[in-house]
């Protein structure tokens, strides 16, 4: 079409129907709290009375599926992450001191501490949490799980907790692989800020602490549980209609973003209070 | 996990074809937007539903990430002794990169995944359809206006959401671990940071959050296969998104600040 063509008049829009009101949604948002707990509840009973290991296969699926499909994202992104922000911003304090072989120490402590857990539980939330909760709400609006009922199958034991712990499984083991890109992407600013790699090696090596490493496989543990269990939620409450699917994915992917970043934050700061000598630049 | 309904092609012939279209899809907006100027109601309209429903959660997660910030450098700094330059790795940590990330994040997983949401269900229910049989082009009237309004809001939301950002460092640097006193953690935080970085910055997001819409309406404006498939699309831009966000955020951080110098020393 031309840019030079006559203004189209539609014809006047229908009147909105009224959106829910504020009190409304305070009542949701209470509702979902109770919802995602109550279901917290249901799938620790599931993983922990009998049948034991009836949620194992489904587990092991799921696992893999989701390592499938995150690595390449997580990788990706935890190496361009540790290159800009960390290695660019991050190595100008280092340059100024004239100190370019000790950046490993930024790494060590940086990417262990802070970055790599939440770019990683950023990417499994937007890709894995996502997956899930359009799988899960696919099956809520075609019916198949009201048909699981009627056959007597428990959805929570068959779907939700298999998929909570295989999150909880996969995001520690993603993170690590990360750890292992981040230090690529020193290496490469520690190469471009003509540095060298036995001072490189040598600081990240005496940064490193095992108390840092347990927790953060513990926070990304974390993390795993709550993306899972927003995830599942949303999607086993997704609605009918042409958005209802779309609209529980975008619903679940802020909702578990925001719970990534509140547990983040409140982790770190009980863990840092209680081991303040970790994050000490040896 | 099924696959996705957009993508049935041998992996990489599928993703090479998908960017191709992803990549014409973002030009004809650009196009269509120059003539978009006749439905400035409408960019309006989509600049109040920006406005009205994602501000206050990107303003409450940029404060949340302001404090992170604070959190690392004051147990950075303090076994070194140098509590009291605070203020100046918050500068960096926050305006150069933190906040605009955090920006982004929540910008990709509410607007990016409620335009796909929205231009999908669109989409399958021939609502696009029907706006091409009475003469109004989809292109121009739902995507063009869509793109003229996240560019002209975001760049005032992200200022807004900067304020908070210093608002969360400021709570947690002076009023909860009262690493140092708010004199001079407002004199560093301040001087640490230039206009020029600050408007660096909104660049920045601005094109990141280009980026994230155009790739929701792509998504959502190709999105087949009834409510499942628009699900599908969804989880699929998400993808995209996050690791876009990630790629563009560095090479401008490299670009716009590789050669800079920390103000510290001579």
């Amino acid at each position: 079409m031309s840019a030079t063509q006559a203004p189209v008049h539609l014809p006047p829009r229908a009147p909105a129907p009224p959106g829910p009101s504020l009190t409304d949604r305070a009542w949701g948002l209470i509702e979902a709290i109770g919802g995602v707990v109550l279901l917290t509840v249901r799938s620790l009973r599931c993983l922990l009375t009998p049948p034991w290991l009836s949620w194992a296969p489904e587990a092991v699926d799921q696992a893999w599926i989701l390592i499938k499909r995150c690595m390449i994202p997580t990788a990706i992104s935890v190496f361009v992450f540790g290159y800009g922000p960390v290695g660019v911003e991050g190595g100008l304090f280092f340059k100024a001191l004239g100190q370019v072989d000790r950046l490993g120490s930024l790494y060590s402590v940086g990417a262990v501490r802070e970055y790599v857990p939440w770019v990683t539980g950023m990417v499994v939330a937007g890709v894995a949490g996502t997956a899930i909760t359009a799988d899960l709400g696919a099956r809520r609006v075609r019916e198949e799980l009201d048909a699981l009922a009627v056959m007597g199958v428990d959805a929570i034991r068959t779907l939700v907790a298999p998929r909570i712990l295989a999150l909880m499984l996969v995001l520690p083991l993603l993170n690590l692989v990360g750890l292992v890109f981040a230090s690529l992407a020193g290496v490469v600013v520690e190469l471009q800020d003509h540095g060298n790699f036995a001072g490189y090696f040598a600081s990240f090596q005496s940064g490193f602490s095992t108390v840092d490493m347990f927790a953060n496989v513990l926070k990304t543990a974390g993390f795993g549980f709550l993306v899972a269990i927003v995830c599942c939620y949303r999607g086993l409450n997704a609605k009918g209609g042409s958005e209802g699917v779309g609209r529980a994915v975008n619903v679940a992917v802020v909702h578990s973003f925001a719970a990534v970043w509140l547990f983040n934050f409140a982790f770190n700061a009980v863990y840092l209070a209680a081991f303040p000598g970790s994050l000490s630049l040896r | 996990m099924e696959a996705s309904a957009i993508n049935r092609k041998p992996p990489a012939e599928g993703l090479l074809t998908e960017a191709g279209d992803l990549v014409g899809f973002a030009g004809q907006a650009f196009y269509y937007a120059a003539g978009a100027g006749r439905y400035f109601a409408e960019i309006l309209r989509q600049c109040g539903i920006l406005v009205v429903g994602t501000t206050l959660v990107i303003c409450g997660m940029v404060t949340v990430v302001g404090g992170e910030c604070g959190l690392f450098v004051v147990y950075g700094l303090r076994p070194l002794g140098a509590t009291s330059f605070a203020g100046l790795a918050t500068a960096i940590c926050g305006v150069r990169e933190m906040w605009g990330y955090m920006f982004a994040y929540v910008f990709a997983a509410k607007v990016g995944c409620g335009l796909v949401a929205e231009i999908g269900s669109m989409r399958i229910s021939e609502e696009i359809d029907a706006l091409e049989s009475v003469g109004v082009d989809p292109m121009r009237y739902v995507v063009a206006t869509r793109l003229l309004a996240v560019l002209m809001t975001v760049p005032f939301m992200y200022a807004i959401a900067m304020v908070f950002g210093t608002i969360g460092s400021y709570l947690v640097v002076v009023v909860e671990l009262h690493g140092v006193s708010l004199g001079q953690w407002i004199a560093l935080h301040f001087s640490s940071q230039t206009l020029g970085d600050n408007l660096l910055s909104i660049v920045k997001v601005t094109v990141i959050a280009t980026f994230i819409a155009l790739v929701g309406m792509y998504y959502g404006y190709r999105a087949r296969g009834g409510p499942v498939g628009v699900g599908a699309a969804t989880a699929r831009s998400m993808i995209v998104n996050l690791v876009m966000i990630h790629v563009v955020g560095a090479a401008l951080t490299t670009i716009f600040w590789g050669r800079s110098q920390v103000p510290i020393g001579g």
